[in-house]
This record gives C-alpha cells, structure tokens and sequence, in this order.
C-alpha cells in the first residue's frame, strides 16, 4: 500500500468562493445521532405538551375531540417537516441538538446554507431512513404499510461518500461539521523558566525543518497530560542525539531540552529577552558541578546541567 | 517502516470520532477486512450455528409444548444463544482483524500467508487467553452441555447465558484491549530471559487508569452495536418481504440473517476496538508524540551519515 494514500480521518478541507481553503471536522452518522436523537425528543414532548394544552383548552367545546385531531395532525405534520428547516434556517445552520453537540450544516463550499437547501435536506430524511419495513412484521394481517425504518440508506451513503453526506446532503449540496476546539501550538509557556536558559546553548547554527518544528509544537501541547517519566521516555528519543550534537551535558533533562527547543522555534526574541530576565530573577544559581547522582533517570527540572545553569546566568 | 507515516491520523478523539473513523476505515479496508475476519469467523459461527441447531427441531418443540407458543420461544431461545455465543467469542474472531489493522496503519502489507504465519507463533498464548480465561472456547463447550430436553437447562444453560456472559461483559467492558496486546505487542504470558513485559503487566497498563472511560465506550459501543445488528436484520427482512412477500421471522432469519447481520456488525467493531487501542495509547502514553519524535531521531541520525553509508539526505534548509 503507497504512504501516497490520503491519510484517513474525519476533516475535509474546503475551499470558499473567495478561494479561501479551510478545513473542517465532518461529522458522520454517529456523532449526529445524538443531536438527532435530541431534536426528536425536544419535538415529541413539545407535540405532546401542546396536545395537552389544547385538549383543556378545548375541552369545552361540543366539538372539542375532532378540533384537538385536527390540531395533533396539524402540528404533527408543522413538527415533522419544518423543525428542521426552521431551526437550519434560523441559526445558521444548527437545530437544537446541533447546537448542544456542536454541530452546523454548512454548504458545500463553506457558505452558511439557505432555506432551500435547509428544506432539501429535511424534505429527505425520509429517503435516509429507508429502508421502510411493512408492519407485516409484526402481524401478517395488518396492512402493507411501509412505515418502520432501518435508517440503512442513510448509513450507507454517509459511509461511501468521501464527507460523510446522507442523501439529502448530497442533493442539497451540504456538510456537517463538527465545532469542537482547535489546538494551537503557539500559547505554551514553558513552566520551567530554564528552559529560556538552555535555549540560548541551543548552537545558532541549528536549523529547524517545518516537521520538527511541528512535532516539537506537538509535544508541547500534549506533555502536560503525560507524568514526569513517560516525558522522559518520550523526549529522550529525540533529545539524546541532539545532547551529543550540541555538545550539552549528558544528563540534561530531554524534556527540558524539548522545552527549549520550543522557546527556540516558537517564541520571539521579545518573548524568549523576558523568559530570562524571569529566570535571573527567580532562580538561584546552581553549582558548577554536576548532581552526584546522575544517571537517565535524572527528570524533570532538577536535571538541568550545571553547564546551562552557568552559561545562561552570563549576560548575553 | 517510518514511524511518523500512517494511514490514520494519530491524535486524541472522542468516542463518537472513532465510530465515524470505523467507518471510513471500514470503506477503505472492507476487503482485506472481510478476509480476515472470516478467517476465524466463518469457521466459528458455523460451529456455533451447528451447536444451537436443535433449538429448532422437532423434539425441542415438543419440550416446550406447555408453552403458549412453543416455536416463537425456541426461536428466541435460538437467537439469544447465537447472539451470546458469537458476541463470547468475538475476541477469537477478531484477532486476525486486529493484526491486519495494526500493520495497515504503518502501511504494511498484510497478506493472508503472513498474516497467519505471524498468529502461529502465538496462537498457544492466545486460545489460553482468549479462548480459557475470556470464555471464548468455553462457552462453545459449554453449549454442548445444555440439557435438550428442557425447556431451560437450569446447570449449563443458566451457566453459559448468566454467569459466563456475566464474566465475559465485566472483561470486555473493562480489560478490552486482549487481542491488540496478544497480536500486536506480542506480550508473552510470562516473562522469558530477556524481561519482556507480559501480557499481565501490559494489560494492567493499558487499562487500569482508564477503566471507566473503557467502560463507558463498552457501553456505548454495544448500543451502537445492537442498533446496528439491528439495521442490518431490518434490511435483510426488507430485501426478502419485497421479493417473496413473506415479512415474518422464518428460517432465513435463524439460520442466514442472524449469522450475517452479527458477523458485519462484528467487522465494524473489531475496527473500532482497533481504533479505540490507538487512541488508549495516544492518552496514556502520548503514542503520538512518541512516534513523531522516533521518526525526527531517525532522519536526524540519517542526515548525519554520509552519503555512501545510505543514510537520507534531509534539507536542513530552515523552513519554519
């Protein structure tokens, strides 16, 4: 199998009128199943509240059970066709399940959709839970009446169609994304201010490719969520050729080393000035001399060689 | 193998993410999927099929004649049966799947030879696994023992549906990772010379802080996974109430509907286990990070080696 095939996840990326490309979470089958699920329970109790509601208002009235028929068929039909539509319409896209499971309908093309194309996509739902079974199979004498759904064509097309579109998505030119949060490499502040320091042992002539910058950026945003030795675990796969190469201490700590780095690719000279003017203010001076007992399992801060320690409290 | 190329994009998702990804996962790989899991599967829901055959015969009516409908509770007693059995077994099924997608992922080819020639070796360790202490093979033998002259046998048949379901719910929901540390890690039951990690050691890692998300996606997983059997009965139902006009629950159903809707259902699973291992390991250990970092060391070390000692190349030029 060719590494050239498109890695797999749920984004598509999108590419506005403006040519503007963004990319997007699509949502498949089951992350709108709950919001589906939702926005049907939100519809049958409000159904039902109002049928109650109506039945004591009307009844009264001598001809209070065919007005409250009426009125159920009514709302019955309001609720099921135009829920949807109204809500997609309304708020961009989001019915009330969307909206707590932070999901939108947008177009195509990354617009937000309109009303036809709200109502297009509602109007099917009803292709997208065939395959309709007959109430036969319940009772061989009942009428042929195609009415329970299995929902497969719907989960069919959401699996073969590359964005995960049912039917009526795909006739009214629409997507479902998901609006969960974005990471960003870029907000990290080391919390071990001597990393500012070692940063400044990092050789000037280190160059940084975009796919280290990217994993060094990486581990920054997860390592908080990792203990102390996994990090080292971790970091040591990198930073051990790259204490050789810059010629650091063998004990210094890999994860600070990979704090480092970061201050180095990530931060301004502005940002990196302030990290160590912190550092001078906050840290003491450690001695010259190694811990005496150094040995891999030397973590965390308290690792940091003496040699860094003593070149980043020289000015610079 | 580079260790930062894969074919899924390894990063933290939440469970309804990884059902969807199943999915695409599924649509990519079907094939490959399908062979492996029949691998074991086919062999497996042919036995149970045969084991639980008599719940529809003659004699197994007339045990049941003092009931209000005897045919409609054997059917049932059937289907629950076969339903238990394969979802017991689902571990041993899925193992040829699970060693598929784990070479997938790095874009290793995985053909059907060497996938059995990689299971071989440790085909002992897991049927003790899998087949003894998860019930797999155990609830196969059991079934042989239910009494066919009751209607319910309240020895063997109260054993194998209560209380070695019971055990088999419990594990799966909370050790669920067995065939992924067995296939892909390579655990061995004990530790040799070398100090390998067993499986005992790996398991207690792999699961024991996450226990109660396991847990929850095991839950959700088998709503997901009844919805979805269910789907599939309903359009096998559809396919034959259009074409013969025949809706009710007849033999098809026993003995092809039930069988092929629980084995595609099961297809979908073993990828979402799969997947849910991945992202274990993505929280635990930062499998991402890892990875992203071994593969950087690697084209460092690469780029230090001259040119004749075949080392990469890589453009140091500064492109951040």
């Amino acid at each position: 199998m060719p590494p050239s095939l498109k890695k797999l996840d749920c984004f598509a990326r999108v590419i506005t009128p403006e040519n503007i490309e963004f990319e997007y979470a699509l949502a498949g089958p089951f992350q709108r199943l709950p919001a589906f699920i939702f926005d049907f329970f939100i519809r049958a109790v409000v159904f039902f509240g109002l049928l109650i509601l109506v039945a004591v208002l009307t009844s009264w009235l001598p001809l209070g059970q065919i007005v409250v028929t009426i009125l159920a068929l009514l709302m019955f039909f309001l609720f099921s066709w135009f829920y949807g539509i109204f809500f997609e319409t309304r708020y961009n896209g989001r019915t009330l399940g969307k909206m707590l499971f932070k999901l939108r309908v947008i177009s195509v093309d990354g617009r937000p959709i309109n009303a036809v194309q709200a109502a297009l996509r509602n109007f099917l739902r009803l292709a997208d839970m065939s395959l309709m079974l007959s109430l036969q199979v319940f009772d061989p004498e009942a009428p042929p009446a195609y009415v329970i759904p299995t929902m497969l064509v719907g989960l069919i097309s959401m699996t073969l169609t590359p964005r995960m579109q049912r039917v009526g998505d795909l006739a009214a030119g629409t997507i479902v994304i998901s609006e969960g949060k974005h990471h960003s490499p870029w907000n990290h502040q080391p919390e071990d201010l001597r990393a500012f320091g070692l940063a400044e042992l990092i050789p000037a002539t280190f160059q940084v490719n975009s796919s280290l910058a990217q994993t060094i950026g990486l581990y920054m945003e997860n390592r908080k969520r990792l203990s102390t030795m996994r990090r080292h675990e971790i970091a040591k796969h990198l930073a051990e050729p790259l204490i050789r190469e810059f010629e650091l201490l063998p004990d210094t700590s890999p994860d600070l080393l990979m704090c480092a780095l970061y201050v180095r690719v990530y931060l301004s000279e502005e940002q990196r000035a302030q990290g160590r003017e912190r550092m001078r203010q906050t840290t003491p001076v450690r001695p010259m001399t190694p811990p005496p007992v150094s040995s891999s399992f030397s973590l965390g801060p308290q690792s940091v060689s003496a040699q860094s320690m003593s070149v980043d409290n020289s000015p610079k | 193998m580079q260790l930062d190329k894969t074919e899924i994009v390894i990063r933290q998702r939440t469970a309804f993410e990884l059902l969807d990804l199943s999915l695409l996962v599924l649509r990519r790989h079907w094939w490959p999927i399908v062979t492996t899991s029949a691998l074991l599967g086919l062999p497996l829901i042919a036995l149970d099929v045969w084991a639980v055959y008599w719940m529809l015969g003659e004699d197994a009516y007339l045990a049941a004649e003092h009931l209000v409908e005897p045919q409609s509770a054997m059917r049932w007693r059937h289907s629950i049966h076969l339903f238990l059995l394969y979802f017991i077994q689902f571990q041993i099924i899925s193992l040829p799947t699970t060693v598929f997608l784990g070479n997938q992922i790095f874009y290793e080819e995985m053909p059907l030879k060497k996938l059995v020639r990689r299971l071989w070796p440790i085909a002992w360790r897991c049927l003790i696994v899998l087949g003894l202490v998860r019930l797999g093979l155990v609830s196969f033998i059991l079934e042989w023992f239910v009494d066919r002259n009751e209607v319910f046998d309240w020895t063997a048949e109260f054993t194998l549906l209560i209380v070695v379901t019971g055990i088999s719910l419990l594990i799966r929901a909370c050790w669920p990772f067995a065939p992924e540390i067995l296939g892909l890690e390579l655990c061995p039951l004990r530790a040799g010379w070398g100090k390998e990690i067993t499986y005992g050691q790996r398991s207690k890692g792999l699961h024991q802080l996450l226990m109660s998300d396991h847990m929850a996606r095991f839950i959700g997983a088998s709503f997901f996974g009844i919805l979805m059997t269910l789907m599939i009965l309903g359009g096998c139902l559809f396919a034959q109430g259009v074409s013969t006009g025949d809706w009710r629950w007849n033999g098809w159903f026993d003995h092809l509907y039930i069988p092929v809707a629980m084995w595609l259902s099961g297809l979908f699973f073993a990828v979402f286990r799969f997947l849910s291992y991945l992202d274990s390991r993505i929280r635990l250990e930062g499998w991402e990070i890892e990875l992203r970092l071994r593969a950087e060391a690697d084209r460092r070390r690469a780029a230090m080696l001259p040119p004749d000692a075949g080392g990469e190349i890589v453009s140091a030029q500064v492109t951040t």
